[in-house]
């Protein structure tokens, strides 16, 4: 039989609090034999599970103060009283949890209790409590007007498959065949095809558009976005449209290094297109926005080693007749 | 219903803490982790030195689960994580060794190391039965199993109860057909648990589970 058995209980059935909420409840003990000097301690983190690898964080500690005395048969009540954390608030996703627990520890004088208890380890409980996100709008970090900086790549990129030309020929000129040699030319060169390739389409897309400016603020109205480009277009062009896409997702990592895999879960996704803009006049800057509306339930940015929510956004500007660009922004939302 | 109203304690509904098929902590592994082969052989001769018992496999199959259970019946005994690209540590001075990620080192320093006289109990994604050959070593190359339907029984059962909130309260469970049906449709145990986490996140009641 254990020393002691322990629980917790809450002041609020419901172990929902708002951050910044006091947290009150009780430590109840029910001691099976005699023991002296007993500390208690309480402590409280979050921790995440799920798929992916376990993070947790923010640990708190808190005891009660005075070293106790408990008889056996005899049940004991200590009462605690903390502010709730700020945050992260609980989230239950689908490969994705983030819970917040209280664990209380009986830390107990071993010697002759120990031996007679045949007890190895101290007694504990632990529960969870909820913590509610804020009842405030969600906050949208602003992305400052970013530039494209795929004109850049591609120079990289080509300058990368040139050099690595000139040492696989210089490589052959001197008859030094072996892989390892050729390798010197081949891993630039093909560093190079991959940087290229990527960003491609949008560097010759940007030769009809010119740099396209793509930022994110929050919209006028609760839970919308604003997503906004501007460009001078280099020829007159027609635009087909212009879309903001807006996905959310859970993105956790179960395993290390090779073992590691990545799974990956929508959580919402919503797309807006303005299809109305027609014909754009050549080296006349020209600038819109897209309002996107997303629904109040969807979960923060959560970022922690191997578990994320991520919220991103997605530009795209479509031409007629010519290559379209885009671009991804991953964007940080907040309570 | 806005997000702030809609929090209840994880998998209330099913009385769970956490999906059973969820990421286990090393801790968590240690005490729920059915193991798949008897292992006291390998501990017997791990006692003398001269001898070496590789758990290889590629993919997860509980490898380092089963060498920290050999290492519980040697107190004391080092055991050492090697992570690739990073510097090796010092490997103290000790009869036995327990080695995970052995790839990870350099074979000169692995073939230093073996030279010791000392037993090694060791989880590598290789085979290096010709560098345990090359230090004059008897040794064992051991590939964990996929379980068998009796293990695989034992191991989801566990699982769920170690998830059970309330001990006077039902939670889910699977029949032996649904457990024998996933024995039979899926040739890894990773993929039997990967698609019981879905299940059980579908899951709206209490209640026995056919697959």
């Amino acid at each position: 039989m254990s020393i002691c058995d322990l629980s917790i209980l809450f002041d609020k059935d419901s172990h929902c609090y708002l951050p910044g909420e006091p947290v009150a409840g009780k430590v109840v003990v029910k001691v099976h034999k005699d023991c002296k000097n007993v500390h208690l301690d309480l402590s409280r983190e979050w921790r995440t599970h799920g798929k992916g690898n376990r993070t947790s964080g923010d640990k708190g500690s808190m005891s009660i103060p005075k070293l106790q005395n408990w008889r056996s048969g005899r049940t004991y009540e200590y009462a605690f009283k903390f502010k709730a954390p700020d945050g992260p608030p609980t989230y239950h996703g689908h490969y994705l949890n983030v819970d917040w627990y209280l664990t209380v520890t009986a830390k107990i004088l071993w010697g002759v209790t120990r031996l007679l208890s045949g007890q190895r380890s101290h007694p504990n409980c632990e529960t969870e409590f909820l913590l509610r996100p804020r009842k405030r709008p969600l906050t949208i970090k602003c992305h400052e007007t970013t530039k494209d900086s795929t004109q850049l790549y591609v120079l990289a990129g080509a300058i990368l498959i040139l050099i690595g030309i000139a040492v696989l020929l210089f490589q052959i000129w001197l008859d030094r065949t072996r892989l390892i040699d050729l390798a010197w030319g081949l891993v630039p060169f093909v560093i190079g095809i991959i940087v290229l390739s990527l960003n491609l389409e949008n560097a010759l897309s940007q030769l009809q558009l010119g740099p396209v400016l793509v930022s994110v603020a929050p919209g006028k109205d609760e839970f919308t976005l604003q997503g906004m480009f501007t460009f001078q277009p280099r020829r007159s062009i027609v635009l087909e449209r212009v879309s903001i896409i807006l996905s959310i997702r859970e993105s956790v990592t179960k395993g290390y290094e090779s073992n590691a895999k990545t799974h990956t879960h929508v959580l919402f996704t919503k797309k807006m297109d303005d299809t109305t803009l027609g014909k754009l006049v050549s080296k006349q800057p020209f600038e819109t926005s897209l309002l996107l509306a997303f629904p109040e339930i969807l979960p923060p940015t959560f970022k922690e080693d191997d578990n994320q929510i991520i919220w991103r956004v997605k530009f795209e500007v479509v031409p007629r007749d010519w290559l379209s660009w885009r671009r991804d922004i991953v964007i940080q939302v907040h309570n | 219903m806005p997000l702030h109203d809609r929090i209840s304690l994880p998998y209330a509904h099913l009385n769970l803490r956490c999906n059973p098929f969820g990421s286990l902590s090393r801790e968590e592994k240690n005490k729920l982790i059915v193991l798949r082969i008897e292992l006291s052989p390998y501990i017997e001769r791990l006692r003398e030195p001269g001898f070496a018992v590789q758990f290889l496999r590629e993919g997860a199959r509980n490898k380092t689960t089963h060498l920290l259970a050999i290492q519980k019946h040697f107190p004391g005994a080092p055991y050492i994580r090697l992570y690739e690209g990073q510097p090796a540590p010092q490997f103290p001075q000790s009869p036995i060794l327990f080695i995970d990620w052995f790839h990870a080192l350099p074979r000169v320093e692995r073939a230093g190391l073996l030279r010791r006289k000392a037993s090694f109990a060791i989880v590598s994604h290789l085979s290096h039965e010709w560098e345990f050959r090359r230090a004059q070593l008897d040794y064992d190359l051991v590939k964990l199993p996929v379980y068998t339907v009796e293990q695989l029984t034992h191991q989801i059962n566990r699982r769920i109860n170690w998830a059970k909130r309330n001990p006077d309260i039902q939670v889910p469970t699977l029949s032996a057909g649904s457990i024998a049906r996933l024995r039979s449709r899926f040739d890894d145990d990773t993929a039997i648990i990967n698609y019981l986490y879905e299940v059980f996140e579908d899951l709206v009641e209490v209640g026995t589970v056919e697959i």
